[in-house]
């Protein structure tokens, strides 16, 4: 289990979004930094295949991003998360999980287990547009995790979550990142400090710190503002 | 696969655009097909009677003139009974010489008024009789064909066409499918018009509501999910457009009567020489209602995955659509003409569904209405590579 990014950029016009980023992923917790425009979300992207790079490739296992097996295992929260006010949660997830392939009898069982673990079974009949901010993240939280996902990328997952939720998925990915492949961005460092095993930083397109938590002596927070000044955390 | 249209049929019929449009359409359209026989008929202020009523008495004088050809007989009958009718009164239709006698020939004389051009004293004492009515048609047709600037092998074609025509015209009664045919320009540009606006958010929505991101990046997100959105896409406007054809079909039928199937086309369709009937003519014409509602549908769709925008792809659909309802292209730009006839605002319309310029292969005329729906397929086709190639591609880029 080897995610394989190889010298990837993405450049828009004269800009550069992502300078030449290489890393080799196995499983484990990766935790991403950096202030607005760093290129986080675009390097997400370009992980999920959504956005071509410039330049250089992007692998799992051997198998391009663009491939649909590549696809087959990814799970993807996009930070805004999109949905169909008119869809009920049951049925965005029973779509989703159509989307991803997943056999109708098989996704039915999986959809009734993920709206259990997200707190939403009372609410699955109910048409998204009803539901609160916390409860579409956590149906977001739940379809990317339909196709039990070996590479799962999350941006922003815990944005709009109450503290309760919050501990409740930090553990569901400390759980997921003993056998799979997790790349998470928040701005909220305390979840990163905590259950992230490896730390990526990202200032200007480029990678700045890849490290773990050990490498990094007192507080992540405060590591983060020495680095970069008076960057913004994200 | 099947889930995945299920669900795309979902997105599609669960707007509230799609069932007001529905509804109006629907409700135009019974408004355009029933509409006639509502109200009263007034002559120069003065009232003949309801619709409803005149269209029964019309009705029963045309089922007693139904099956006798049109020959030297009936057009002397039909002569005779307008001979009484007062031409120089502008009431005459209120007047009892007309209501008694010529009423019961108004259809005959109708034809024979379009077929000569004359009127009123000038077509009762018209002295030629069904033979001479017929060389008058054929004289009409032969000009027509000039106007048109058709080739000698279409001329050919048309004049062998003209010879299969059972002469005399046998009459008969046909108003279901006369008020079909009538009806069917402005049932065509019900369906494109509902078809452009219902299906201009099919791909669109998905960058909208930034769904994209998440669709395009699982596993069946790309391939099964465009031809999933595609069928969807297809099957609905074929939905809607049959919804309001069977509706138009229904209605029409059910209030005229479907009696005169088999009538000559040209009973409704004086200056035409296709050699079919009118129920064939109205089959053809809805038929053909059905593809320009599908091919509008796969057009509107790959401009809304081009501009990434239902508005802009609205914007330009209908643009589409009305062009040839405001501007038609002059004849003598033979090419530029037919062409324009295959707009899809224009050819819901009868005249250009059977226009008589062909299209000649290999020495073969090929009629538009066979032309067109090969034409339509093959721009189909196109339009879909064209969308699947923004969609595929699709970079998810800004926010």
């Amino acid at each position: 289990m080897e995610l394989v990014i190889d010298r990837v950029s993405k450049q828009y016009k004269n800009k550069i979004a992502v300078d030449r980023i290489s890393l080799k992923l196995e499983k484990g917790i990766y935790g991403l930094l950096g202030a607005n425009g760093a290129g986080k979300t675009t390097l997400m992207r370009m992980l999920c295949g959504i956005l071509t790079p410039t330049s250089g490739t992007i692998s799992y296992d051997g198998i391009d991003v663009s491939e649909e097996e590549y696809r087959a295992v990814l799970g993807y929260l996009p930070q805004d998360f999109g949905y169909y006010p008119d869809f009920t949660g049951k049925d965005f997830l029973l779509y989703m999980a159509a989307l991803k392939g997943i056999g109708k009898s098989e996704a039915r069982k999986k959809v009734k287990e993920l709206l259990e673990l997200v707190s939403l079974t009372d609410v699955a009949k109910k048409k998204i547009k009803t539901y609160s901010g916390g409860m579409k993240q956590r149906l977001g939280i739940a379809q990317a995790l339909l196709n039990d996902p070996q590479i799962l990328i999350l941006d922003e997952p815990t944005a709009g979550l109450d503290p309760k939720e919050r501990v409740r998925f930090r553990n569901l990915i400390a759980q997921l990142g003993k056998d799979n492949i997790v790349i998470l961005s928040t701005h909220i460092v305390s979840d990163i400090d905590r259950i992230a095993d490896r730390i990526l930083m990202m200032n200007g397109g480029s990678l700045v710190f890849d490290g773990t938590r050990e490498d990094i002596t007192g507080d992540l927070e405060e590591f983060y503002l020495q680095e970069f000044g008076e960057g913004e955390v994200e | 696969m099947k889930t995945l249209w299920i669900y795309e049929m979902k997105k599609i019929w669960q707007r509230r655009m799609v069932w007001i449009c529905l509804v109006f359409s629907i409700m135009l359209v019974l408004i355009t097909v029933g509409g006639p026989l509502l109200g009263s008929y007034y002559v120069k202020g003065e009232k003949l009677g309801s619709n409803y009523e005149i269209f029964l008495q019309d009705k029963a004088y045309q089922k007693a003139l139904d099956g006798r050809a049109i020959d030297d007989m009936l057009l002397s009958e039909m002569q005779e009974a307008y001979s009484n009718v007062p031409f120089e009164d502008e009431k005459y239709s209120l007047t009892e010489a007309y209501q008694k006698y010529a009423r019961l020939y108004s259809a005959i004389y109708h034809y024979v008024r379009q077929v000569t051009g004359l009127a009123g004293v000038e077509l009762v004492a018209w002295q030629g009789g069904a033979a001479d009515l017929q060389r008058m048609r054929l004289m009409k047709m032969e000009k027509s064909w000039e106007e048109l600037l058709l080739s000698d092998r279409e001329k050919d074609y048309w004049r062998a066409a003209e010879a299969c025509l059972k002469e005399p015209m046998v009459f008969r009664y046909a108003e279901g499918y006369s008020v079909l045919f009538s009806a069917a320009y402005t049932i065509g540009a019900l369906v494109l018009f509902m078809v452009a606006i219902c299906l201009s958010g099919v791909f669109p929505q998905e960058h909208g509501r930034k769904t994209d991101q998440m669709i395009l990046c699982c596993k069946w997100g790309r391939g099964k999910l465009y031809m999933a959105k595609c069928g969807a896409g297809i099957l609905s406007a074929l939905g809607m457009s049959a919804s309001l054809v069977l509706t138009a079909v229904i209605v029409a039928l059910g209030l005229y009567g479907t009696e005169g199937y088999d009538a000559a086309f040209q009973q409704i369709y004086v200056g035409n020489s296709h050699p079919i009937t009118v129920g064939e003519a109205v089959l053809i014409t809805y038929l053909m209602i059905l593809l320009v509602g599908v091919f509008m549908g796969a057009l509107v769709m790959m401009f809304s995955e081009i501009f990434h925008s239902s508005m802009g792809a609205l914007s330009i659909a209908i643009g589409i659509i009305l062009l040839p309802m405001f501007f038609s292209m002059p004849e003598e730009y033979r090419l530029l003409s037919q062409l324009w006839s295959y707009l899809p605002g224009d050819f819901v319309a009868g005249w250009s569904c059977f226009s008589m310029q062909t299209v000649v292969i290999a020495g073969k005329v090929f009629l538009p209405w066979q032309v067109v729906p090969v034409l339509y397929m093959m721009l189909g086709l196109l339009f879909a590579w064209v969308t699947g190639r923004r969609f595929l591609n699709y970079q998810v880029r800004g926010r």
